[in-house]
């Protein structure tokens, strides 16, 4: 079912163009809301990166991660739509970011505009569990398909146990059944996690 | 043991009582505690990562249905068609009699006639032939609504110009037979027995529309909707025809409208029939 560009593009323009629904869509992680606001902060991004003093190569890198943080802050409520529109919000947090890039790499702290929004983002934090998440992603991956199908339901797709059941979108057909085949996938999840020492110091 | 469940109590699902009791357990048992906090740091990390996973394959691969390469070469094929199609019909022109009559103009799925404007509309409507099947009953009986959903009941199926893939051969060649009930099962079968996909929930979509649950069916086509971008002009229709099976008719005559709106859009004089009719 191929149309055309354009098409595409008139989809991505229309999503920005109603803020509110581009924000419900990010909450949702859907692809069109993920490319559209991308497409929105890259150009800036990269002009930031590139008069911070980094590599071109850094601003893909820093423009996933602030998608990342924006998405996940609209997830768990830390980024309310009154405050800012999602793409201001994203631009801030990538700015955040390269301060510390810039930071770490450099000795002395360069003044960056406007760093001070969102003063609740600690970029180091988020760069350690950043490491330790892709640990956890590649172990999740040796579970097998019908636990990371689980997982990815509940965890990612915020599904509830009821909706999956009805949509019949797994082989169980009872919620008590499901959440039980849920939680022995966690459990090993959390074992050969405890195994390669990824979840010491908890 | 719901009061001792950790995934409830941290998704804040466990009632009063249960919580009371789940937060003794907390207090009085250190492991306990340490197993709860283990699971949260765990979810929450898994979280962030799908989170990263997804948001790394989006923007690492082109959008699905967007293929500049084939879009340029199919727009650079039809244009020397329709350029050679052009300098054929005035050299035939040149050689006719006057008084030969030009051939009416066919409504394929092929053909695209150019945008008609606001007057034009009956005449467009004109060449749209009544759908071949009547719409689903009604969840709800709704005796005013039920023609009008006859005169707009344009499923084809398959969709023109839309190839599945041989994975569901089998679904489709039901759906063709229009055994939406037989289809469905197999359907859910499929569904069990691998990883959900677009295609899979597309037709499962189709299906439920087929079998009047409007409801289920815009559930299934909502989720698609900015997945798969070259899907749209389909799944604005199905949508269309989703929220009037619901018998919500201010849902669906903004998406008919679009659609009548859309110069190019290969559903372009069903939404215009849909518009007149539901106004």
């Amino acid at each position: 079912m191929t149309y055309s560009v354009t098409r595409f593009l008139k989809a991505e323009k229309n999503l920005l163009a109603d803020k509110k629904g581009l924000y419900e869509a990010l909450g949702r992680a859907e692809p069109g809301a993920i490319r559209a606001l991308a497409n929105k902060i890259a150009y800036d991004v990269r002009q930031a990166t590139l008069r911070a003093g980094l590599a071109a190569e850094d601003a893909e890198e820093l423009l996933n991660d602030a998608v990342v943080i924006t998405i996940n802050n609209i997830r768990n409520q830390a980024f309310q739509f009154a405050e800012f529109s999602p793409a201001a919000y994203a631009n801030g947090v990538a700015r955040k970011l390269i301060a510390n890039r810039v930071r770490t790499k450099k000795p002395v702290q360069q003044d960056l505009e406007e760093v001070s929004l969102h003063s609740e983002l600690n970029p180091e934090a988020y760069l350690n569990n950043k490491e330790l998440e892709g640990i956890i992603g590649k172990l999740l991956h040796n579970l097998g398909e019908n636990c990371q199908q689980l997982l990815r339901l509940k965890y990612f797709e915020n599904m509830r146990d009821k909706e999956i059941i009805e949509q019949a979108l797994t082989p169980y057909n009872s919620t008590t059944s499901l959440k039980s085949k849920r939680n022995q996938c966690l459990n090993k999840l959390i074992e050969i996690a405890m195994e390669a020492k990824v979840l010491e110091g908890y | 043991m719901k009061e001792f469940d950790i995934e409830a109590y941290l998704d804040g699902e466990l009632n009063q009582e249960e919580l009371a009791h789940f937060e003794q357990k907390l207090r009085r048992d250190p492991v306990f505690a340490q197993q709860v906090e283990t699971q949260r740091k765990l979810t929450e990390h898994l979280r962030t990562q799908l989170l990263r996973e997804q948001v790394s394959s989006v923007l690492s691969t082109p959008p699905a249905g967007v293929q500049p390469d084939r879009w340029k070469w199919g727009l650079g094929i039809a244009f020397a068609i329709l350029l050679g199609g052009y300098f054929f019909f005035w050299a035939q022109r040149e050689m006719a009699p006057a008084s030969v009559p030009t051939l009416p103009l066919r409504d394929t799925s092929s053909f695209q006639p150019p945008p008609p404007q606001q007057q034009q509309r009956p005449m467009a409507q004109a060449q749209l032939p009544e759908p071949r099947y009547p719409a689903p009953r009604l969840k709800e009986d709704n005796p005013k609504l039920k023609p009008v959903l006859d005169q707009l009941w344009y499923t084809e199926f398959p969709p023109p110009g839309v190839k599945f893939s041989t994975s569901v051969t089998d679904v489709t060649a039901l759906l063709a037979q229009r055994k939406f009930t037989a289809a469905l099962s197999l359907l859910n079968v499929k569904e069990s027995a691998t990883v959900s996909n677009d295609t899979l929930r597309f037709l499962k979509g189709y299906c439920l529309l087929e079998l009047g649950e409007g409801h289920n069916a815009l559930r299934y086509l909502d989720r698609l909707e900015l997945k798969q971008p070259g899907w749209q002009p389909q799944l604005q229709w199905y949508r269309g025809l989703g929220w009037l099976l619901t018998g919500d008719t201010s849902n669906a005559l903004p998406i008919f409208r679009e659609i009548a709106n859309t110069p190019d859009h290969p559903l372009l004089k069903q939404g215009q029939k849909a518009v007149d009719l539901l106004q």
